[in-house]
Formats: C-alpha cells, structure tokens, sequence
C-alpha cells in the first residue's frame, strides 16, 4: 500500500522581511521550509511505516525547482521516494489547478490508499487542498484537521478531528485523504546520514503536466500578480488622557466627532 | 573559488540547529545550576546522528566530515558550549584517536558504538605534572600474560564520570619515553578503570569532568590504538584535529553572544535612545561582529584542508588560539554592552561568561598554542628550537 504526502515549501514566516524598495517580500534574505503543518503529516505517515515497513511513503510537492530541497529533506527522514512536479504551469499555478495536478500524479503512482497533508500553509492559510485533492480523486473520503490519526486494521483510518472548536472521534474507509494537525511536540529530525544520502546518493523524480497526460490549456487558468502594494502607513492613535470619567466623556465626544457614534 | 555550503550541509546546519534548540535550550539552565548533564537530550541527539557526525557511514556515523563537524560544534556551542565539551570530548578526541590511527577490527569494534550514540567516550592524557607537558606522563602499561595491564591516575577527563570507553595514553617503555615508549590503548568501563574525584567547576558545568583511576587494568594486546610506542603521535594529531572544532565550538559561543547583544541594544534605553543609538555600543558590535566573521574564515578554510587532506596543523593551532580569546572578548563585551543584567543568574549570559573561559585552558592552553605557532614559523628560517 502506498501512502503520498504532499508537501509544500514556503518561506519561514519567522525570516521574511517586506522590503520597502521592492513593494514585495524580499525573497533574498527568506529561508525556504517545509511546511510545518506538513512535516507533521509526514511524520504521521512515517509513524505508520515505522509500525508497518512494508508501507511505501511518497513525498510529493507541486512548485519550482528550489522545492527538490523540501522532498531531500523528506528522503532524509525516511520516505522511499520523492516527487516534485515541476513545469511553468505548475509554477504560477493557484490552488485549483495545483489539487488537479496533484491528483493526476497520485493516480499515474497507482495502489494509492492514503493522501495525507498539513491542515493549512503557513503562508496562504486557506487550507483547501484536501478537500480539493478530495474532489480530484473521485470524492475521497475526507478526515479534516485531524490529530492522533491511526491506520486502523480491515482498511481504515481514525483520528480527532477539530470541527467548531471541539474533537470528534472518526473513522473512515480506506482510500482517504487526511489533513494533519500540528502538535506541540517536536515531529522527528532526519539523522546526519540519511541527511547526507538524500544529497549525495538519492534522487528527485520530476514530472511535468505533460507527462501526466495533461494539457494546461484545459486546467484552471494560473494567476499572475501584475503589482502589490504595502498598505498605507497607519495613523497613530489618538490617547485619551484624564480620569476615568474625564477620559470616557472625552472618548464619546472623540467617536461622535468623527462619526463613529 | 566557491565558498556556498552545499546543500545537504545546510539541512545537516538545520537539523542539528532544531535538535539543540527544542532538546537543550530548555533544559540549559537547569543542566547548569545542577551540575548535570541532560542525559536524555544527549540520547535524542545521538539518534539524529549528532554523535558520530564527522566519521564515515561504514562505521557508524553520518559520514560528514571534518565541515559537518565544525558546523555540529558552532550550532551545539551556540545553545550551550557545555554540550559542545561533551560532544567534542567524545566524537572530537576519544573516538578520533581510534578513527585517527585504529585498524579495521579496532574501529569495527569501538568506534562503532561511539559513532552511534551506543558508548560514550573519554580521552584520558592529562595527569598531575602531565597537562601542557604531555609528554610527562607517568600511567604505565606492563605485559603481562599477552595482555598489558595499565595503572595511573587521570585527571580533569571530560565525561569521566559516565563514559563506556575511554582511549588512554600510557607509558610502555620508559626508556624511550614520548619517543617510542608510550602507547594509546581503548579501555572499556567493564575492564576496571573507577572515576575519581568529580571536578566542581565555574563553567561548563552540563558537562562531567573527573578523575579517571587505573589500578591493575588488564587491557587485551587488542586494544591498542595503531602500533605499540607511537601513542603519543597518534595523540597528538588526535588533538590537533580536536583544536579546529575548539575554534567551531567558540565561533557557536561569540555568535550567540553577538545575536543577544543585537537583541538587548535594540530594546533596552539609556539617556532617553535605545544602546543601539550609542556609537560607543556601535563600535563594540562592529567589533564583535568583526572577530567572529573573522574567526568563520579560518575555521571554515581549516576544515576544508583537513578534508581536501592538506597540512592543517598550524592553522589548527590558530583556530583554538584565536577561537577562544576572540570569543572570551565578545563575551566580555556582552557582559559590558549588558551592564548590570548581564550578571544576573536569570539571564543566559552570565553563563556564557563563565563558559567561554575554559577554552583558552584546555586542548593545549594558549600559551602552549602560541609557542607552538612562533616554533614554527621559525623553524622555517632555520632556527630550531626543542622543548
């Protein structure tokens, strides 16, 4: 049985700066990473090879070139294969097109049971992929936002899965995409070796739109930014002074002064 | 010329760099003020690798070099320099000395497990009267029924107190003595070596430092590092390799000094401006920032001939002298640049300080490392000058 996990590289929201000069994130000076909800997937799924070795764990990330770094760094942790899909199409690519893609790929690989990702991107935060790669696949079963996910005997996986900030205990047949939760607990670190195996003795497989037999003239169409714009500078608020009852008289002569009241 | 780390360097960077900050950040502070080595952290560490990085995968380890080993050092001296003498007595001298200059059954055997994380190691030179002036050693080994049996007392040895292996220097013929007469041998705890006094220090206080006592240790013919009488060589290149990650392991150090200083001046205000307005702190964080990256260079470029299998010793010997005065001085600074704060218990610094200390003492002090450097130099314009 093979389990994919896709996988996404975004950059560490703790490194970027917006530089004033180019009206942009500067790209520079932001260290690329794997989606941290994402390793926690692959570290769940991994979890599952651990206990059952004959399960095969692919790793799979749509986007450019730089995103070979995330699928080594996810060789290094113990994945039997890596996949990057990679052409100008994919690229500039939105999530629609993106969850199509990815789905052709994960029905070229074929014995698929089990598609497993992160709940969100740290970096565009909507979260669509699963229920989209749901879709794609033929109307998956989907377990959402889930945490403490097991692979069940007879063809089942269960989790706690977080819907309106309560958990519920479910279980779904077999095939399934799962969105993985993150947990305060640090996920596995790769060891040294396999760091260096991954660079020095494993490879990257990539596949193009073309070579999954599809025509990006009929997917979704991909999104170019023409311009982005900083905000405006926001104003300094303005600070109420006096005694409590001064500063109240004072704030509701501030609001109806400008209307708010 | 291409100086880029490549790739897989910098995930290893990344990886060991997660492994100290979520493993020892939180418990380094505690590990100080008791005294004790966070010994669960080490086994985690030891699972990512961590304790046999720069040895080759045949034997265990992640097969990184001499540049993964220098990056392990700057990154665990960066969380906390004494965990980089635990690592670096363990990987940098105790298993070198068997990598260094041990057969293939010798290195099958023990250098293995060490590389893995399984033994801890301990390099027992220094004795009473024998810490600069290694040669004075006064441990004998005696035959004794095909096997030779060691008695001697070792002093200040890093991990002592918790070691499973320990490479020992002793003398096996006092005639000839460092020339031909003393001899590296791996002992293991169960053959009999018993830890002496434990040492109470200023710094590195996570880190174990004891005596290691020899009496009656029968050791098997075995277990002797490279060839009877050459012990002291295979030593001493053991420690020259152990200075270039000296230098690392205080690049880690002055680095993390500088990142709280660029911290605290941005946030802390005297006279009515942040200390980042002040040109006099200015000039100290230009100054900072100049050793280290300086120091980078050196340890960087000495890693690579030791890789590229140059002659690397005499830089070695600049990189500990260097390494732990330039990161002495930033700590220093620091301290300074923190006023007040920067001794309080509460806050990382005041360890820092007491840290940084023992990297001028230790691995040769710089005294020694001076002498060895100006000799020669020297030797090269023909004067000759012995011991």
């Amino acid at each position: 049985m093979r389990i994919v996990v896709c996988i996404k590289q975004i950059l560490d929201p703790e490194t970027i700066k917006v530089s004033r000069s180019l009206q942009a994130i500067d790209e520079r000076t932001a260290r690329r990473i794997m989606n941290p909800p994402d390793r926690w997937a692959l570290d769940t799924a991994l979890r599952f090879k651990d206990e059952d070795p004959s399960l095969e764990v692919i790793a799979m990330s749509a986007g450019r070139s730089e995103a070979e770094d995330i699928l080594r760094e996810a060789l290094a942790l113990g994945c039997d294969r890596a996949i990057l899909l990679s052409d100008p199409y994919i690229v500039n690519a939105r999530a629609a097109g993106l969850a199509m893609v990815l789905a052709a790929a994960i029905k070229r690989l074929r014995n698929v049971q089990l598609v497993m990702t992160g709940y969100k991107a740290l970096d565009t935060g909507s979260g669509t992929l699963g229920p989209r790669l749901a879709i794609e696949l033929g109307g998956w079963p989907l377990l959402m936002n889930a945490d403490q996910v097991r692979l069940e005997s007879g063809g089942y996986v269960s989790g706690l899965q977080n819907a309106d900030e309560k958990f519920y205990a479910s279980t779904y047949p077999l095939p399934c995409v799962v969105t993985v939760l993150e947990t305060p607990k640090h996920p596995r670190y790769p060891h040294g070796a396999e760091i260096m195996n991954a660079y020095r003795l494993r490879s990257v497989e990539v596949w193009s739109t073309a070579a999954l037999g599809l025509d990006p003239a009929t997917l979704p169409a991909p999104t170019t930014s023409r311009q982005m714009r900083l905000p405006p500078p926001r104003e300094f608020g303005v600070i109420i002074e006096g005694s409590p009852q001064e500063a109240a008289r004072n704030l509701i002569a501030t609001l109806k002064a400008r209307r708010i009241i | 010329m291409d100086l880029t780390l490549p790739k897989e360097y910098e995930l290893l960077r990344q990886m060991i760099r997660d492994v100290m900050e979520n493993e020892f950040a939180p418990v380094a502070e505690e590990a100080d003020e008791k005294a004790e080595v966070p010994m669960e952290a080490i086994r985690t560490a030891a699972k990512a690798g961590l304790l046999g990085i720069p040895f080759p995968q045949e034997y265990g380890g992640s097969g990184a070099g001499e540049l993964g080993y220098v990056i392990l050092m700057e990154e665990v001296s960066r969380v906390d320099s004494a965990i980089a003498t635990v690592i670096g007595a363990h990987i940098g001298i105790a298993a070198m000395a068997i990598y260094v200059d041990g057969s293939p059954a010798l290195k099958e055997k023990y250098l293995t497990p060490l590389a893995r994380g399984e033994k801890i190691g301990a390099f027992c030179l220094t004795e009473p009267g024998a810490g600069s002036d290694a040669a004075a050693i006064k441990t004998r080994a005696v035959r004794s029924n095909g096997n030779w049996v060691i008695n001697g007392t070792k002093i200040y040895i890093s991990n002592g107190p918790f070691a499973d292996l320990f490479s020992v220097l002793a003398v096996t013929n006092p005639a000839l003595g460092a020339r031909g007469g003393v001899t590296a041998f791996v002992v293991e705890k169960e053959m009999g070596p018993k830890v002496g006094v434990i040492e109470k220090k200023l710094g590195i206080r996570a880190s174990a430092t004891s005596e290691i006592i020899f009496d009656e240790v029968e050791v098997p013919a075995a277990n002797i590092i490279g060839q009877e009488g050459l012990g002291f060589v295979t030593f001493m290149k053991t420690l020259d390799l152990g200075r270039v990650t000296v230098g690392a392991a205080s690049l880690g150090g002055a680095q993390k000094a500088l990142e709280m200083v660029l911290d605290y001046a941005r946030l802390a205000e005297k006279y009515g401006m942040p200390l980042a307005h002040q040109q006099q702190v200015q000039f100290m964080i230009a100054d900072m920032y100049s050793w280290i990256e300086m120091l980078r260079g050196l340890v960087y470029r000495t890693a690579w001939l030791v890789d590229n299998k140059r002659p690397f010793a005499r830089e070695a010997y600049v990189c500990k002298l260097m390494g732990s005065e330039i990161a002495s001085r930033v700590v220093s600074y620091a301290m300074e640049i923190h006023g007040a704060l920067g001794l309080s218990r509460d806050y990382p610094l005041e360890r820092a300080f007491r840290d940084a200390r023992i990297a001028e003492i230790f691995e040769g002090t710089n005294e020694i490392q001076r002498i060895i450097i100006a000799r020669d130099l020297l030797r090269e314009v023909g004067v000759h000058i012995e011991p």
